[in-house]
């Protein structure tokens, strides 16, 4: 693992080529994860992690490492998903507490359950459906093992709610999964 | 599902392994796993990522937004020296002989649709830039 410190110390000073293409490669997947969870059409996500990262080149030298690089750049990410879904409204914008309770599923055809065989994937396409903030949150606890603390820091949300989202998605997610291995047995 | 809800197990498996699950009933036991399913589930990525040679990408996108920049920089500068040297033509013919103002004036005058159009068809092809440049994500700037 490069020292952050050091990797955006080369970027910053200027005259070192290979600097930031190798922080964009280590940055890369967590700024995927981030807006994937976010933008669905792959062309349209792979631009925003473009934009992201060339906001980050821009943001370098204001960068005071009060946060992890990680979380300052998953930041962005966040707000730059954020802003194109605001902007372009391709699926609603959900910033305060959706009632989870009251949310539910398109129901799955026999044939998508025989298809979607594997737990992951089942669980993957399961998330794909939750509202916007429990992805996020999901995706930024289990996948890229973000604290409650980062990811207030990343999305805005106080850490109770992060944590409350977090609690309640996996529990609609476990019904479901429940749902689903009951079939498999 | 005996001592163990759902917020128990959550914050239990976050706590530590999932291997010592003792006290919990069938129903509970069975919560347990599919919670620890589920908790591995969810740190298996989503198929699909970005592409092989992202960082290339951005790195030509940085390159070519930086020259545009400058370019932008460029042909400002360059319009504002052919308006001062307009100026300055007219002020020197001006000082010079008081019959070579008129002069400057009529060819200003005989020329003035040309240079007018030349200065809109400029600042438009300024504007046309900045406007492609700022358009929707996702239009085209992904192929590089």
């Amino acid at each position: 693992m490069v020292d952050e410190r050091e990797l955006v110390n080369r970027i910053t000073r200027g005259g070192d080529e290979r600097a930031f293409p190798q922080l964009v490669q280590q940055y890369e997947r967590l700024v995927y994860h981030v807006v994937h969870r976010l933008v669905s059409q792959p062309a349209d996500a792979e631009d925003i992690c473009q934009e992201v990262f060339l906001k980050v080149h821009k943001g370098l030298r204001g960068f005071d490492f009060a946060a992890k690089l990680s979380t300052w750049i998953a930041r962005i990410a966040y707000r730059t998903a954020i802003d194109y879904l605001r902007k372009y409204r391709q699926q609603p914008v959900v910033d305060g507490l959706t009632d989870l309770d009251q949310f539910y599923f398109t129901q799955e055809t026999p044939e998508q359950i025989t298809a979607e065989r594997d737990v992951s994937a089942y669980v993957n396409q399961l998330m794909t459906q939750l509202p916007q903030p429990y992805r996020t949150i999901l995706s930024l606890y289990h996948l890229d093992e973000f604290s409650y603390a980062e990811i207030e820091q990343i999305t805005g949300l106080p850490a109770g709610t992060v944590k409350s989202y977090l609690f309640r998605a996996r529990k609609l997610l476990k019904e479901k999964l429940d749902d689903y291995l009951k079939q498999d047995r | 599902m005996g001592q163990w809800d759902d917020d128990q197990i959550q914050r239990w498996l976050e706590a530590g392994p999932a291997d010592a699950a003792t006290g919990a009933d069938a129903d509970g036991q069975r919560a347990i796993e599919t919670y620890a399913l589920l908790f591995q589930a969810l740190k298996q990525g989503p198929t699909g990522g970005l592409p092989y040679g992202f960082s290339r990408r951005v790195v030509t996108r940085l390159r070519r937004e930086r020259q545009r920049r400058a370019d932008r920089w460029f042909y400002s500068l360059l319009s504002l020296g052919v308006v001062v040297g307009l100026l300055l033509c007219i002020g020197v013919a001006t000082g010079l002989s008081g019959e070579g103002a008129p002069a400057v004036l009529a060819t200003l005058n005989t020329y003035k649709w040309l240079i007018t159009f030349s200065v809109l068809g400029f600042a438009l092809f300024q504007w046309g830039e900045r406007t492609l440049q700022d358009k929707p994500v996702g239009v085209s700037s992904s192929v590089v």
